[in-house]
């Protein structure tokens, strides 16, 4: 008998573990108790996020215009293609880049707190076949106290 | 867990502090005792260690709107600063977006990985 490969990661949204392996040569995703290892349901896809954050402290905003945004480009990933999920993750960074920087121009520049969540539960609205991007910036900390940040969404085919 | 899964029961706690073990068993069970005096019950407690510190995941009995699990998350310790942005985040339709722990970050400049990638 073979020893079958399992590749486990944390999942964002339950801090239990999302599998994947390969049984009979077709690639699974499953959802386990990171401390029983109980197996909790089948996964059909996975959504990976790519998050961007801009916040600049108060040296910073003294000098430049202060702002605070948030952004998250994410996708589904199948079982099929986790095994170029680098790839996926590059392809990820890119399209965030490029939706913040035609939207919101000098902006893109500006992101200091970036990485990704590998989640179970799927947020994105759209159908399969595209990112989706979301957004939201407040230009003042004044603004972002009293609530007043504007929010954003847009999409693209993957 | 066994049964559905209610994402709306899940608190999740950014922590950027290294814990002993001994402050890490005692930092739960003052957690416990935050959410039983809100009269909550708690299904399930996952952690995992971080570069950091550590993120916490607490299952409790009832699902809770968004604007409350921001407010219980903040009183079980998140992250000050995380708590803030969650607040404004809950005041308009983002906080489920942008309510995250991070798998792995990345540098901003480029993508060298920064966070070894949690991987089992």
């Amino acid at each position: 008998m073979s020893k079958r490969t399992i590749t486990g990661i944390i999942d964002a949204d339950t801090g239990n573990e999302i599998i994947y392996f390969e049984r009979k040569g077709k690639p699974y995703f499953y959802l386990r108790d990171k401390d029983t290892k109980k197996f909790i349901k089948r996964l059909e896809k996975i959504e990976l996020r790519f998050y961007s954050e801009v916040e600049y402290d108060r040296e910073h905003a003294r000098k430049k215009n202060p702002i605070y945004a948030d952004f998250v480009a994410l996708r589904p990933v199948k079982p099929k293609e986790f095994p170029e999920i680098g790839d996926i993750e590059e392809s990820l960074i890119d399209a965030l880049d490029f939706w913040v920087g035609s939207k919101f121009g000098g902006v893109a520049e500006l992101l200091e707190y970036r990485g990704f969540e590998y989640g179970s539960k799927p947020k994105n609205p759209i159908e399969d076949g595209y990112i989706y991007f979301r957004g939201i910036r407040a230009n003042t900390k004044d603004q972002l106290k009293k609530g007043e940040v504007k929010e954003y969404e847009g999409e693209t085919p993957i | 867990m066994k049964e559905k899964l209610q994402y709306e029961t899940i608190l999740k706690i950014d922590v950027d502090v290294k814990m002993t073990p001994k402050l890490l068993s005692d930092f739960i069970e003052t957690r416990k005792a935050i959410l039983t005096a809100l009269n909550f019950e708690i299904r399930n407690i996952k952690y995992v260690e971080t570069r950091k510190g550590y993120h916490f995941w607490f299952v409790v009995d009832k699902p809770l709107q968004v604007h409350r699990r921001a407010e219980i998350q903040f009183l079980l310790g998140d992250d000050h600063n995380r708590a803030f942005y969650n607040f404004v985040r809950a005041n308009g339709d983002s906080f489920d977006y942008f309510n995250a722990l991070f798998s792995k970050k990345v540098r901003s400049d480029d993508y060298d990985t920064e966070d070894k990638e949690e991987r089992l």
